[in-house]
């Protein structure tokens, strides 16, 4: 390592450092009892981290600390997409604790090290990096899980999450190990060169490869390594939970695109059957998602199945090199703002363990008008009705993939969301098309953070549907600063 | 072939054999102490493994937190909690027989692919398993690594105080 | 002038966003139904007046206006931009035009209704959304307001969603349009990856350069599939009755004038595609027959007044097909023009009966004919619009209604010269279809208007007030000039047919047609349709007239075992809930449940087992749980190794 360049790295890692900082002196207001900041702080704290990133951040992609981390290139764009999704659920945090009578402030400190966690693994150039980066994210999403500790549900959640979450980085670090056992390096540049060697000892690298995937597959909740998700997103507060089911995918995603990009897993080589293995899960865990998402009563379950529908999505787009990239950034982009809104509403909504079943939605529409038409927002979006946000990031998805010649993969995918379009439009036809004697029992309180914070979503969702350039132009600019990856996928 | 591999094979299988039967040892025991104990016996085997591969320092801290911090930890749990023999005989489920079955077929998947491939001659010295370059290494090309590492520390660290702590309605 | 145009389409979605929002914010701007109403028609108004002025200065030339660029992705550009041009202002004519009528009269109808200011804000949504698909000069933009309209109807059917049935009629026509919507974005995918581009333009240049070759038959047959959802076709019309739950109004915009002819309008758009298709176009003929007749043969056996208006709506359409089918596009939008007009006239002067008939408080159901009968007396404006719609949708000469029927009727009898060919057999169930027409309107009329009174005489019902009656006497005037526009080829070898001569530059019929026209062909044709047309309403006047309510037994009577089937709907409905729904349900929640309960994660929806057995055995449960899902894990990845290493 060059000493010279320590200062000049740490420029270049400078947001990191700042969430790093906001998080310990969060822990350390919280043991001095300054108690009412901690939320703003942590707020103010990740969107200062992300707007540096993203304004101040290098225009061109370098690798820092000894190849251990990128700066440049995509991951300004990244870290801030990252922060966002911390900031937007920090909003609707303290309101649903303080319902819950449960302060916690240590929550705040693990968010903004969670979101850390995140931009490690999403920045990382160096597998050992990815890990640690993952096991960051990890550790303080099982520890959201099992938050309530009165509360059977989370203590399942918590401890669900955690055994199986172990199991699933096993086989990550196994195939990480696997991967240095062929080629003597993790770093992620390095490897791109080695890619003959790598192909020289196919049998190895692929399963080197296909062991890597399997942590990244459970942490994006893909079939078969899906099954966790309903019940710790069930267990999880609410909010925290949009916050699992985003921050934490928008990683996995991320850093899972660069590292098929890196070793070229889905290089249109001939007998390519890494491709054929992300193909396939793509297309299961879009028709399970969606199928399942259609039986469940409880909203909770249901986001948390759509979620797995997503999912699906975006491995369609990752099976389409470059271009669908690009997409599957914009994609988790919106899919967080949709997905952080409406979990968020749903924790607002949440007083009683039944008002996260469907039916206690009935007649909201008119109740609280203002609530369900949100609601009824963030649902059109997921389910993708133009020209709301998240029709834009499926099209851009589908489109990459049609680009790649995958149509039949994109057919599929484009008849599993009208699939999916029945279950979000059951809710917004109970909250609007059905009424009942009593009208809805359930009680939005309108605290002003949350309520902003529907509002901000709202309006970016509708925004992005119309002009998706603001998003499309600055992720398009920062693939082609890229060199990393672009160089990689140069034929 | 040279004493020097005759001895490391030697080593190996020895240490291979006792740290294997530590862990079937830990699955089967009924009493709890002693599947801590077996347990014990696997680190150690493992750390042995590390010590014929010439990487001191990893031996050395395999000892140290896991067969000192962590397994004393593990001991006085099971005394606090004191905790019986597990009643019942071993039952043999359709659940645990799919189990067997997947072990076994991933085990052979990986001997299947990583047979021939890492039969290379131990040649040259390991140099990078001692004290001098591993902390050179944590403070130079892996420093950032080294650092960040304590975050996910403190997160667990945090992680443990919630789960443990007796009041979760904290004054706000 | 140009620079006006960009309002057509904004000015609507100002509108909706003014009224809507307003409303929703402001309660005072609410109750002040006057200056609601009045927005909401000036920007639908407005727009038509610069349409209408566009449309008399158009040099031939398309204008392109490009509003901002909406995606762009590699080479692709998709940007909200529009073609003005002769199909699109002919259609933007018909749709602010009609559109602004039925705003006018939803200021009476509406009056009183707590969501007025949130009816006019989704009619408005509604215009923008239909410009923005008549307008656009792409396959996105064109979807957009594909979607749109769908879901304006969506929610303007449910508009009144106290009553469960309603809410459940517009679900019923969600599904079936995201079916069609679903070909249609199956058809984008192919164009793109076809040509690289989703421009319409690009798409028929294709066609002409023969680059597309023979999946020109698969788009075109995507495209018709995704029309038979929105048009109201088969198997897919089975939501076209049931939206009628919908305020009247909307019925006559929505699904009668407007939305429901978007996909005649898609297909006219297009028609360098379809004709290069032949079998497409035969299928298109079949399935158009098929509609028209059975709708035409259930609507005579209806009594709701909605009702049979909205199955002859799908008749109507059935008609516009079945010229789409023969090549001949200008008659397709001739009909979808004249059909406009006369519909909206007949559905606006339901409303008003239905309105009256609400009114006196003394029926029970104000839609059901046999509680009407002799309203003439009472409602003179209503019913006189009412019968000049209906002898015009009837074809009874010279109103508009015969012309463009007309047209439809010669292209079918003139596509082939053989005597016994599919298109012949086609042209006779047109002919059938139009004498079932003429009876089922006059039975409608004569039931409604004339004959005696059939409610409770203590009440009369009254007139509506002008601001519905004056759309009505707009409409109906159309519906007597309208067919001017269109003079049959017979006269002066169709110099006169103004539309012709309009649609020409975009729209290339099948010359065939032309060819095979003879004098005396066209005098046979034109004198068989008038004087079946006339005989069908006077006979039927004279059944009515004779014996009033009861003459509904002597048709029963004539047609036998047919009328049950007739009065079932021909029991579309139950059949495709017993060979669709229910098995689909059944074997679906049956493999479902053994799914969920064994499979998944032996807990559905609230891990109920989890929770209801958590007392007494929580961690024996909560490990057999976890071993479940760590298997299951496994077996993934012994799976995915399993091909990575030996597939």
């Amino acid at each position: 390592m060059d000493l010279h360049l320590l200062g000049s790295d740490t420029l270049a890692i400078a947001p990191l450092l700042l969430l790093l900082g906001v998080g310990l002196l969060i822990m350390l207001l919280d043991s001095f009892r300054v108690h009412a900041s901690i939320p703003w702080l942590a707020g103010l704290g990740m969107l200062s981290a992300g707007a540096w990133a993203w304004l101040a951040g290098p225009s061109q992609s370098q690798v820092v600390f000894s190849g251990m981390m990128e700066a440049g290139g995509i991951s300004p764009l990244v870290t801030l997409f990252l922060c966002l999704a911390g900031v937007f659920t920090v909003l609707f945090v303290p309101d649903y604790l303080a319902r819950h009578d449960n302060k916690v402030n240590d929550v705040y400190a693990l968010l903004v090290f969670a979101v850390l966690g995140m931009v490690l693994m999403a920045n990382a150039h160096n597998l050992l990096m990815t890990f640690i980066g993952l096991e960051t994210m990890s550790m303080c999403l099982y520890i959201f899980a099992a938050l309530f500790k009165t509360d059977t549900r989370s203590n399942e959640a918590g401890l669900k999450y955690f055994l199986l979450g172990s199991f699933a980085s096993a086989f990550l670090l196994f195939g990480i190990a696997l991967v240095y056992g062929i080629t003597g390096t993790l770093d992620l540049g390095e490897l791109s060169t080695k890619i003959t060697l790598l192909q020289e000892n196919k049998a190895l690298f692929y399963v080197a490869s296909g062991l890597m995937l399997v942590g990244f597959l459970f942490k994006v909740a893909a079939f078969p390594f899906h099954n966790w998700t309903p019940d710790v997103y069930q267990g999880t507060p609410t909010p925290l939970a949009g916050f699992m089911a985003t921050g934490s995918k928008m990683a996995a995603f991320v850093s899972l695109g660069i590292i098929i990009e890196k070793l070229e897993l889905v290089s249109p080589a001939v007998d390519n059957r890494l491709a054929t293995v992300l193909a396939l899960t793509a297309f299961l865990t879009m028709v399970y998602g969606n199928l399942v998402a259609a039986r469940q009563t409880n909203l909770k379950r249901m986001l948390a199945y759509s979620s797995i529908a997503h999912s699906g999505y975006v491995l369609l787009g990752l099976c389409a090199p470059v271009f669908g990239f690009q997409a599957i950034l914009f994609y988790m982009f919106i899919y967080t703002l949709m997905n952080i809104g409406a979990f968020g509403l749903l924790g607002m909504a949440e007083q009683r363990m039944e008002d996260t079943d469907i039916e206690s939605w009935k007649g909201l529409g008119k109740s609280s008008p203002y609530m369900a038409g949100a609601m009824a927002v963030f649902l059109f979006s997921l389910a993708g009705i133009p020209p709301l946000a998240g029709f834009m990031s499926k099209y851009q998805v589908f489109l990459s993939a049609i680009r790649e010649d995958l149509v039949v993969l994109a057919t599929i995918g484009i008849l599993t969301s009208v699939v999916g379009a029945f279950y979000y439009l059951r809710v917004i036809f109970l909250m609007f098309f059905q009424t009942t004697e009593q009208p809805s029992t359930l009680n939005l309180r309108q605290k002003m953070a949350p309520a902003t914070g529907i509002a901000v979503l709202v309006l970016l969702i509708i925004l992005l549907g119309v002009f998706p350039s603001l998003i499309l132009d600055p992720i398009r600019a920062a693939f082609s600063s890229d060199l990393v990856i672009e160089m990689a996928s140069q034929p | 072939m040279e004493a020097a591999t005759t001895i490391q094979t030697v080593l190996f299988w020895t240490f291979s054999v006792l740290g294997l039967a530590g862990a079937v040892g830990l699955l089967f025991n009924r009493n709890a102490v002693y599947a801590a104990l077996s347990l014990v016996l696997n680190f150690f085997s493992i750390a042995g493994l590390y010590l014929s591969l010439g990487a001191e320092f990893l031996a050395a801290v395999q000892i140290l937190v896991y067969a000192g911090a962590i397994m004393v930890l593990f001991l006085f749990v099971i005394m606090l909690l004191n905790m019986q023999e597990e009643k019942g005989v071993f039952t043999f489920d359709i659940r645990r027989g799919a189990a067997f079955i997947l072990g076994f077929a991933f085990v052979a998947e990986m001997m299947v692919v990583l047979k021939g491939f890492w039969n290379h001659e131990a040649g040259g010295e390991f140099t990078y398993g001692k004290v001098e370059p591993i902390g050179r290494a944590l403070l130079t090309d892996y420093l950032f690594p080294f650092e960040m590492i304590s975050i996910v520390l403190i997160a667990a660290l945090i992680g443990a105080i919630l789960v443990a702590r007796r009041h979760t309605h904290q004054e706000g | 002038m140009e620079a006006l145009l960009p309002l057509v389409i904004l000015l609507p979605l100002l509108g909706s966003a003014l009224v809507g929002l307003g409303g929703f914010l402001a309660p005072g701007f609410r109750k002040n139904e006057s200056l609601v109403g009045l927005i909401a028609t000036a920007m639908v108004a407005i727009p038509f007046f610069i349409i209408a002025a566009a449309f008399f200065q158009f040099d031939g030339t398309p204008i392109q206006i490009s509003l901002f660029s909406w995606m762009q992705a590699g080479d692709l550009n998709i940007s909200f931009s529009y073609e003005i041009d002769q199909l699109s202002l002919l259609m933007g004519m018909i749709v602010t035009g009609v559109g602004s009528l039925i705003h006018i009269y939803s200021i009476g109808y509406m009056h009183g209704d707590g969501g007025y200011y949130k009816f006019f804000g989704y009619l408005n949504l509604f215009i923008f959304a239909m410009n923005n698909l008549i307008f656009g000069d792409n396959f996105v933009v064109m979807f957009l307001g594909w979607e749109g309209v769908g879901l304006c109807s969506y929610l303007l059917i449910g508009f009144w969603y106290k009553d469960m049935p309603k809410a459940i009629a517009a679900q019923k026509a969600f599904i079936a349009n995201r079916i069609g919507d679903f070909a249609m974005i199956i058809a984008m995918i192919m164009v793109f990856n076809l040509i690289g581009s989703l421009n319409f333009s690009d798409l028929n240049a294709a066609v002409a350069d023969g680059s597309l070759g023979d999946n020109a038959m698969w788009i075109s047959l995507l495209i018709f599939i995704a029309a038979t959802g929105k048009s109201a076709q088969i198997p897919l019309f089975v939501w076209l009755p049931d939206a009628m739950a919908g305020p009247t109004p909307v019925s006559a915009l929505i699904h009668a004038a407007t939305m429901v002819t978007s996909g005649i309008y898609l297909v006219a758009r297009l028609n360098p595609v379809f004709s290069a298709s032949p079998e497409v176009m035969t299928i298109i003929v079949i399935v158009a027959a098929l509609t028209a007749v059975v709708a035409a043969l259930i609507a005579i056996a209806q009594n709701d007044i909605k009702k049979v208006l909205a199955y002859s709506t799908v008749s109507q359409l059935g008609f516009m097909f079945m010229a789409l089918g023969a090549g001949a596009y200008t008659a397709a939008i001739f009909h979808v023009m004249t059909h406009a007009f006369f519909k909206a006239c007949l559905f606006l002067g339901s409303g008003s009966v239905i309105h009256a008939m609400e009114h006196m408080h003394t029926v029970e159901d104000p839609q059901d004919i046999r509680t009407m009968g002799g309203l003439r007396k009472y409602m003179p404006a209503t019913s006189t619009t009412f019968w000049i719609s209906t002898l015009a949708i009837s074809g009874i000469i010279p109103l508009a209604g015969f012309f463009s029927k007309d047209e439809i009727l010669t292209s079918l009898f003139l596509f082939d010269e053989s005597a016994f060919s599919i298109y012949k057999i086609v042209w006779f169930v047109a002919t059938l279809t139009a004498v079932l027409t003429a009876v089922y309107m006059t039975r409608l009329t004569m039931l409604t208007f004339e004959g005696k009174e059939r409610f409770p005489d203590t009440k009369h019902p009254h007139e509506s007030p002008a601001s519905m009656t004056i759309p009505l006497w707009i409409l109906a005037a159309l519906a007597v000039v309208g067919g001017f526009l269109g003079l049959p080829y017979l006269i002066g070898h169709g110099e006169f047919h103004l539309l012709n001569h309009w649609l020409e530059p975009v729209i290339t019929n099948n010359p065939a047609i032309e060819e095979n026209a003879s004098f005396g062909k066209e005098i046979f044709l034109i004198l068989l349709s008038t004087l079946l047309a006339i005989g069908a309403v006077f006979f039927t006047r004279n059944l009515y007239r004779k014996h009033g309510l009861a003459a509904d037994a002597k048709v029963k009577k004539a047609f036998g075992g047919l009328f049950r089937v007739m009065e079932g709907k021909f029991f579309l409905d139950e059949l495709y809930n017993a060979i669709l729904i229910k098995p689909f349900m059944s074997i679906g929640n049956r493999a479902l449940s053994w799914f969920d309960n064994n499979i998944v994660d032996g807990a559905v929806n609230g891990s109920g087992t989890v929770v209801a057995n958590i007392g007494e055995s929580f961690r024996k449960l909560q490990s057999g749980l976890i071993s479940n899902y760590l298997l299951i894990i496994t077996t993934g990845v012994v799976a995915m190794l399993g091909y990575l290493i030996f597939g």
